[in-house]
């Protein structure tokens, strides 16, 4: 037992005496786990996002969504649902309320930046950006804009900050009405922390956004809020009673739950995970054999080594054990050092060109905070394969030296 | 005498070189070693003198033939028993045998590390040998300071630290100046004084002339075997 305890802190000891072979083993696991912590802590904090968004976790002090979302279906498409539907579908059974949401695509300034303009009614703003205090939601107020006013909007971080948007600015008209051009007025900034999704936000009144895409008694679709137990009654009846169009049984209607949505978004989310973490296995096949190259270094010196102590007395389970030790703690501490680097990259500098990677959209510099969760179970992956991946690429070299005769070794 | 009697018989080991041709280093070599005797291996360069060290050493395995250290056959032995057997040996090297990022008590002191000796008694161990050797004030010095001489007795004290039964030492005063050269001879001779048994493969005369038994080889084989008075 006391040789065991002797031979691991030497060991121990061999990792500050070879500091270079340590520096580029450690700097190897860096390489390969920063991108892997960084990757699976943004798919984490984009998946408990997402869940939030769709209502499937509640956020603290944001009001239930929606369980139902109504729109019309043409040619298997979804297409706007006419405006009076919204009166129809109140009157069912198991139905709390119904809300028209118009979501469409714009886009802003002398560069064209795309964004996303939602219009929801003035009573339904307030409960769509959260219970909490709006001050933690947003910079400013909510759009009050009705019929024939001046538009307002509340903008997103990212389109605030790319087009210099302050509020109380007046921006040039975004869409060109028939009915004359209106000049929108920023009544708010959404703020950075709220929510990814927000940054390419445009915010307004239903009544403004209808007017700005001058499509008047349409909703690009309705959200149904029900009682507990009614989802499934009230969509079929929505499907099967509710026509899209004006005219009867013109156009269908497609009715998409809450737990449809929570189904697709796993399989969405599990489909990028896949491709990331085959990515990954290819990047860890090449890293455990850049660590054998790297091991490599000073090859000779550690036979000869080898030799000496194989010479003197060392079994070679007992070679072995000093070579694992090291290099256990050598992937131990670039585990550690893998997932504090991840924390700091992703919380301090806000995921700085990296998040742009794994999230189409953002720039090298994100304008939002990205949503990120390091997650227990890729921390301990994590440690797993470093120490595998360094342990791989440094106890196979060890054993082969050990295994053949001193004489050998040391020639 | 401490010592441990060692012997070959019908010894041979053979290496590949290249894909055809075969060298025999050791032919069939039967001989034995008195315990406490000092016997100087000596032949020109190439006449087996390490390897037939190498295979009394337990470094190395015959390819065919026996070596016995004491009443244990080595080449029945399996590794771990071979480790343990090397552990009543002392080897020192013909050069560059020190580890080069240990300090010279450390490389003294590492053969006990695989005994389960702990720290402080090692080092105890070490700084003691190394002050006998006249190295006490370089005892944290790392083998590139130390220069040749320094180094061998070094080497000199890392085979002794185990309190051996039998010192295997090849050329040791081969790379080495003159007073270098003298002082670790004197130290061997001092070594066999002890009791140890001594085997030395070298050129150097004035280890030749301490010797109780010198053996001569060439081309792998004996070809003078005789005891000094």
């Amino acid at each position: 037992m006391s040789a065991f305890v002797e031979v691991a802190r030497t060991g121990c000891s061999a990792i500050g005496r070879h500091r270079l072979r340590s520096t580029v083993t450690i700097a190897a696991v860096l390489a390969v786990l920063v991108p892997y912590m960084v990757g699976m802590g943004l798919a984490e904090g984009l998946r408990q996002e997402a869940l939030v968004a769709i209502g499937s976790t509640e956020a603290p002090g944001f009001v239930s969504l929606p369980d139902l979302y109504v729109a019309g279906s043409r040619f298997g498409r979804r297409v706007p649902i006419r405006l009076s539907a919204v009166e129809e579908i109140a009157k069912f059974d198991g139905v709390e309320r119904v809300v028209p949401r118009i979501v469409g695509r714009v886009t802003l300034g002398k560069d064209d930046v795309e964004a996303i303009l939602v219009g929801l009614p003035v009573d339904e703003l307030e409960a769509a950006v959260g219970g909490t205090p709006l001050g933690t939601v947003i910079e400013g107020r909510l759009p009050r804009s009705g019929r024939g006013d001046q538009p307002q909007l509340v903008v997103g971080t990212a389109l605030a900050r790319r087009l210099r948007l302050k509020i109380d600015d007046v921006i040039p008209p975004i869409l060109h009405s028939n009915r004359g051009d209106k000049t929108p007025q920023i009544v708010g900034i959404f703020r950075k922390e709220t929510s990814m999704w927000q940054a390419r936000v445009v915010l307004t009144t239903f009544e403004t956004a209808s007017e700005l895409f001058d499509q008047p008694g349409l909703a690009t679709d309705l959200l149904v809020h029900c009682r507990v137990g009614q989802p499934a009654a009230v969509g079929s009846r929505i499907a099967r009673e509710i026509s899209a169009g004006e005219v009867e049984s013109e156009i269908g209607c497609e009715v998409i739950s809450r737990a449809d949505l929570e189904s697709l978004l796993p399989a969405g989310l599990g489909h990028r995970q896949g491709v990331y973490n085959l990515l990954f296995t290819v990047a860890f096949a090449v890293a455990i054999l850049v660590i054998l190259v790297t091991s490599g270094f000073g090859l000779s010196e550690r036979r000869r080594t080898i030799g000496i102590l194989k010479a003197t007395g060392w079994q070679t389970d007992q070679v072995l054990l000093g070579s694992l030790v090291e290099h256990l703690l050598l992937g131990l501490f670039g585990a550690t050092a893998s997932i504090v680097l991840s924390f700091v990259w992703l919380k301090w500098f806000n995921g700085y060109w990296i998040a742009g990677v794994f999230i189409s959209g953002l720039d090298t510099a994100p304008e939002v905070t990205v949503p990120f969760v390091l997650a227990p179970v890729p921390a301990v992956l994590a440690v797993l394969l470093a120490c595998l991946l360094v342990t791989v690429g440094s106890v196979f070299s060890t054993w082969r030296i050990a295994v053949t005769s001193p004489a050998e070794a040391m020639r | 005498m401490t010592g441990v009697a060692l012997a070959t018989s019908s010894v041979q080991r053979r290496y590949r070189a290249g894909s055809v041709h075969e060298i025999v280093a050791v032919d069939r070599i039967t001989l034995a070693i008195d315990p406490g005797s000092f016997v100087a291996l000596i032949g020109p360069s190439g006449s087996g003198k390490s390897t037939l060290l190498a295979l009394l050493g337990a470094l190395d395995r015959p390819t065919a033939g026996g070596v016995r250290f004491g009443d244990r056959d080595l080449a029945g032995c399996s590794d771990v028993e071979l480790a343990r057997v090397r552990r009543r040996m002392g080897f020192v090297f013909q050069s560059e045998s020190l580890i080069p990022r240990l300090p010279a008590w450390e490389n003294v002191s590492y053969p006990l590390v695989a005994r389960g000796v702990g720290v402080s008694r090692r080092r105890e161990l070490a700084e003691s040998l190394l002050d006998r050797l006249g190295l006490a004030s370089r005892s944290a010095a790392f083998p590139e300071e130390l220069s040749g001489g320094e180094q061998q007795r070094v080497a000199v004290a890392r085979a002794l630290v185990g309190s051996p039964e039998v010192v295997f030492a090849d050329e040791p005063t081969s790379q080495l100046d003159t007073e270098s050269a003298d002082r670790t001879s004197e130290l061997l001779r001092e070594i066999h004084v002890e009791g140890t048994t001594l085997v030395v493969a070298t050129h150097d005369p004035a280890l030749i002339e301490s010797a109780t038994r010198v053996i001569a080889l060439e081309n792998g084989r004996v070809v003078d075997d005789r005891v000094e008075t």
